[in-house]
């Protein structure tokens, strides 16, 4: 399954995603670029492991992070507590040869997403009902109506 | 009467009377494919793109042959609706902008379809077959001697033109694929007794070869130089499954893929980790926004041993994305080891699970190992109180990379349900994938899954 796409026949650590009902999972792959030169991706496998979606990753524009376009690796996506972090790396080969690696990380604080306390607490029991004695007059008629047409 | 053949595949076809070509009708740009069949003569003939129907006119008594064609089949998206590139010249002002490109005659260029998608242009540049001398044009898209060589040539020309830019098609180009058509000389020509229709074989050289791909260049031997950016950062699908699950898998794939909008809503920052790779964050806390991580230090330059290290990363500045961390309690937990995954069981006071892997001495091959720290103060303090290292199996040659499925924790290793994917190579030399299961009576069973 891996040496379709040009993916090359490596596994990396896998993250397993559900979303919408569906699992996913994640993992880094190497793919040769142009059928000669390998470059780390980031995958989006289905739950059976075949890729679905080569990953761009497109990081926000920042002095550091301009040049930073592919060869991206090793994501994790994994809930901790409250929120859910995603991280992946990026590795540089310097000017003189030199390998450097970067870490991309975000997290998503679940705490907007998940139902609040009030939302989940225990209902209070309805309050009693004020009616007025017309009112429950009333109400002992039409009983007594609907009861005797009943029979 | 007309006679439509609907072909699974849209490989080049030609309709041959009397061993001669005849030329498909003009492209009708009022109802953007090839001109109906009029029944004018015996032999008249269109192909219908998308649904790959070739249609031609026969009459009684008249022998006609259905041959492959020796041609370049080329497929090009563009960011272009259909109106637009019809607005802007259409098929023709295609053709002389490809003619142009290549340096070659129009003549030799047809368009097999065009449809939305965004754009997709699909077009073939024929190559003379020598059986037949009936070239409408006299122009020839090769100088080459043999149709071999000659599209040889061309698809080379063409590759070079859009790998390197130089194919101007008025849009941005998102994908090209270009598949080679060669009409192989067939023995058994031979024609029925009524209707006079036959085909002949062709084979195609490879399968279509991918030369640009979501904006950037993937033709082999061409740097990967990035075109169009806005293609290159959408994710597309490679395969699909149905049109749920396809609207499922893309809207996760671009939701994330695109960190921009991820940032914009949710604290994210870039960490230069200079030889620390591998990260595996955990424990991050809102409020002081950092974050513990497990990773591999494997620099041998470095007087520093090589292993798996944690450490805490602070001060990230939410602000401003980018900006180094420091560091804090960098600590050597195993070394030698590498691929390390953490699993909580709870908070900071709970116990915690690493995954590694390492070479163990009873065989000096690399085993996946298993350690429990009693919380986070016993992990800072590199202590342990349990270790497994996990058998190989399978007649693997060595066992790495783990990654936590599940883990059904019961206090200690050895009675936790614990699901791991790992990668192993079997007695063959080949990479496989597997999922080892730790079970609550300390047994491990493994499953190869590829």
């Amino acid at each position: 399954m891996y040496t379709t796409d040009g993916f090359t026949a490596k596994f990396n650590p896998f993250h397993k995603i559900t979303y919408q009902d569906e699992i996913f999972y994640l993992t880094g792959t190497d793919r040769l670029q142009n059928g000669v030169q390998p470059e780390k991706n980031i995958v989006l496998l289905d739950a059976d492991m075949t890729p679905m979606s080569v990953l761009p990753m497109d990081l926000p524009t920042h002095a550091q992070m301009d040049d930073i376009i592919s060869n991206h690796t090793s994501p994790t996506m994994k809930r901790i507590g409250e929120t859910v972090a995603l991280s992946f790396q990026h590795r540089n080969t310097t000017e003189a040869g030199d390998e450097e690696y970067f870490q991309f990380l975000y997290f998503v604080d679940l705490q907007e997403f998940l139902p609040k306390a009030r939302d989940i607490a225990p209902q209070q029991p309805p309050e009693p009902q004020h009616k007025s004695i017309l009112t429950r007059v009333m109400n002992v008629v039409v009983n007594a109506f609907n009861w005797l047409f009943r029979r | 009467m007309i006679v439509r053949i609907a072909y699974p595949g849209a490989e080049s076809r030609q309709i041959l009377k009397d061993g001669k070509r005849v030329d498909m009708n003009q492209w009708d740009e009022s109802i953007r494919m090839y001109g109906e069949v009029t029944r004018s003569f015996c032999g008249e003939n269109r192909y219908i793109g998308v649904k790959n129907i070739l249609e031609f006119y026969l009459t009684q008594g008249c022998k006609l042959q259905i041959a492959p064609r020796n041609a370049i089949q080329t497929m090009v998206r563009m960011e272009w609706s259909v109106d637009e590139f019809f607005n802007n010249g259409g098929t023709t002002t295609f053709v002389d902008r490809v003619a142009g490109s290549l340096g070659i005659h129009a003549s030799t260029i047809k368009v097999v379809s065009v449809y939305e998608g965004s754009l997709v242009v699909n077009y073939d540049i024929a190559v003379d077959d020598p059986a037949d001398d009936s070239s409408s044009s006299g122009e020839s898209a090769s100088t080459a001697s043999t149709p071999a060589e000659q599209l040889a040539e061309i698809k080379a020309k063409q590759t070079a033109a859009f790998s390197t830019g130089g194919m101007d098609l008025g849009a941005p180009i998102t994908d090209v694929e270009l598949t080679v058509i060669e009409n192989v000389e067939s023995t058994d020509n031979s024609t029925d007794n009524s209707s006079s229709s036959s085909d002949s074989s062709s084979s195609e050289d490879s399968a279509p070869s991918k030369i640009i791909s979501g904006g950037q260049v993937t033709a082999p031997g061409f740097p990967p130089v990035i075109f169009n950016m806005d293609a290159y950062w959408h994710p597309q699908l490679l395969r699909s499954k149905n049109t749920d699950y396809d609207a499922k898998a893309l809207r996760l794939a671009q939701t994330l893929a695109n960190v921009t909008l991820a940032c914009q809503a949710h604290p994210c920052t870039l960490l230069k980790t200079g030889k620390d790779t591998d990260l595996d964050p955990f424990f991050n806390k809102n409020n002081e926004w950092s974050f513990w991580s497990v990773f591999n230090f494997n620099d041998p330059s470095s007087s520093d041993p090589q292993g798996v290290y944690m450490k805490k990363s602070v001060n990230v500045d939410n602000n401003n994305p980018g900006t180094a961390l420091s560091e804090q309690s960098r600590v050597l937990l195993v070394y030698a080891a590498q691929n390390p995954k953490v699993w909580t069981t709870g908070d900071e006071n709970a116990a915690i699970i690493l995954a590694y892997d390492a070479v163990d001495a009873s065989d000096s091959k690399v085993h996946l190992n298993l350690r429990k720290y009693n919380n986070l103060d016993r992990m800072k303090a590199n202590d342990s109180s349990e270790h497994v290292i996990l058998p190989l199996t399978n007649s693997a040659a060595y066992e790495s990379k783990p990654s936590f499925q599940e883990v059904t924790w019961h206090g200690s290793i050895a009675n936790s349900e614990i699901s791991i994917f790992y990668e192993f190579q079997d007695g063959s030399g080949n990479l496989k994938l597997a999922q080892g299961k730790h079970g609550t009576d300390g047994s491990w069973t493994t499953t190869v899954t590829n």
